[in-house]
C-alpha cells in the first residue's frame, strides 16, 4: 500500500477541509471520525501519516495513541497531533516518543501542507 | 591537548521541523554535537538523513564506542540512552526511561565531566515535559553555556520553559538565534 494522510477527526469540516487541502496538494487521504476506525485501519495495514484530533467522544485522540501502542499498531508511521487544545498537557509528555508534531487550530494550508512534506518522508 | 567543544542538544514534538532550521545551512563547526531528538526508532534514519542535506556538518546515527570528532553530528538513537565517557566516547546503555523517555537529553548532559577547558554547550529546544532542565543545571555547574529556544519560535514550549525555571539559563533565542549563537561560539573553521 502507497503511503497516505490519514486525519482522525470527529469534526466533518474538519475532515473535508483536510482532504481538500491536501487533495490539492497530490495526497492520497483516508478520513476517519473516531480512534476506533482510526485502529481499524491500522490493523488493516494503514501506511502513512496519522493526523489526530484530541477532542473526540468515546476515545480521545490519547486513548487512541495510548491503543495504538498497546497493540503495536505504530510501526512504521508517523503521528501528528491538528488539535483546538493549545497547551498540550501531561498527556502529551507520557507520549512523547510517539508524537513527531503538533498543529493548532486554526491552521492555515501552507502550515498544513508544510507539516505533511516534511513528515511523510519519514515514512518507511 | 586541544580543548574539545561538544555542543549538546534536547528536542521533542514539532523537533524535526525546528531542527531543519537551526540546521539549515550551518556550517561545519569547529565542535561535536550531540543530539537527542525524542522520536520512534522508525524515524532515526530519516532525521539523519534530512539534517544531512542541510548543512555542512556530517550527520551521523550514533554508534557505541565512537571517540567524538569535530564536525560531526551524532544523533542519539532511540531506545537507549546516550552517555559520554570522559566527554569523548559515546556509551549507549539500556538503562530504565528518564522522563517518560529514552534517549533523555538529561541522561546525556549529566554524563558530562568538568574537564580541564572542554567548552561545553547545553541546548534545551521544543517538546514537552521536563527532560534536559536537571541536564541544565548540570552543564551550569561544570562550567558550560546554557541557550534555549524561545517560545514563539517552539510548538510546545514545555522543556525549554522547564529549563529557564531552573535559574541556570544563559540566553533565550529564536532557533535561527541559537544557530548564530553556535557559529560565534565555535566559529566556521578549516580544521581537517
Amino acid at each position: 500500500m502507497d503511503k497516505q494522510i490519514m486525519i482522525v477527526d470527529d469534526d466533518p469540516s474538519i475532515r473535508e477541509t483536510v482532504k481538500i487541502v491536501l487533495g490539492s496538494g497530490g495526497y492520497s487521504i483516508c478520513a476517519v471520525d473516531s480512534g476506533m476506525e482510526c485502529l481499524d485501519k491500522l490493523r488493516s495495514g494503514f501506511r502513512g501519516l496519522i493526523l489526530m484530533d484530541i477532542m473526540m467522544p468515546e476515545m480521545n485522540g490519547w486513548e487512541t495513541i495510548a491503543a495504538i501502542e498497546d497493540e503495536g499498531l505504530h510501526g512504521e508511521n508517523v503521528l501528528c497531533m491538528l488539535t483546538a487544545v493549545h497547551d498540550p498537557g501531561p498527556e502529551l509528555e507520557k507520549l512523547t516518543e510517539s508524537v513527531m508534531d503538533y498543529i493548532r487550530k486554526p491552521f492555515t494550508s501552507e502550515e498544513l501542507l508544510g507539516t505533511v512534506a516534511e513528515y511523510i518522508a519519514y515514512v518507511q | 591537548m586541544k580543548k574539545r567543544n561538544i555542543i549538546i542538544i534536547g528536542i521533542s514534538t514539532g523537533g524535526p521541523k525546528v531542527l531543519r532550521t537551526l540546521f539549515d545551512g550551518l556550517p561545519l563547526l569547529d565542535g561535536s554535537i550531540i543530539l537527542v531528538q525524542h522520536m520512534m526508532k522508525c524515524a532515526n534514519k530519516s532525521l539523519t538523513a534530512t539534517l544531512n542535506g542541510v548543512t555542512e556538518m556530517d550527520v551521523r546515527l550514533a554508534t557505541h564506542g565512537e571517540y567524538l570528532e569535530r564536525g560531526v553530528v551524532y544523533v542519539a538513537p532511540s531506545e537507549v540512552h546516550l552517555e559520554l565517557v570522559h566527554n569523548q566516547t559515546i556509551q549507549l546503555v539500556n538503562s530504565p526511561k528518564v522522563c517518560f523517555v529514552r534517549p533523555a537529553v538529561d541522561v546525556t548532559m549529566k554524563s558530562i565531566k568538568r574537564n580541564n577547558g572542554d567548552n561545553i554547550i547545553g541546548v534545551i529546544m521544543t517538546g514537552m515535559g521536563k527532560d534536559g532542565a536537571d541536564g541544565i543545571s548540570h552543564i551550569k555547574s561544570v562550567g558550560g553555556t546554557t541557550l534555549v529556544q524561545d517560545e514563539k519560535t517552539s510548538v510546545i514550549w514545555g522543556m525549554p520553559k522547564a529549563a529557564i525555571g531552573t535559574g541556570h539559563v544563559d540566553y533565550i533565542l529564536s532557533a535561527e538565534g541559537i544557530r548564530n549563537k553556535l557559529i560565534s561560539q565555535l566559529g566556521s573553521q578549516v580544521f581537517r
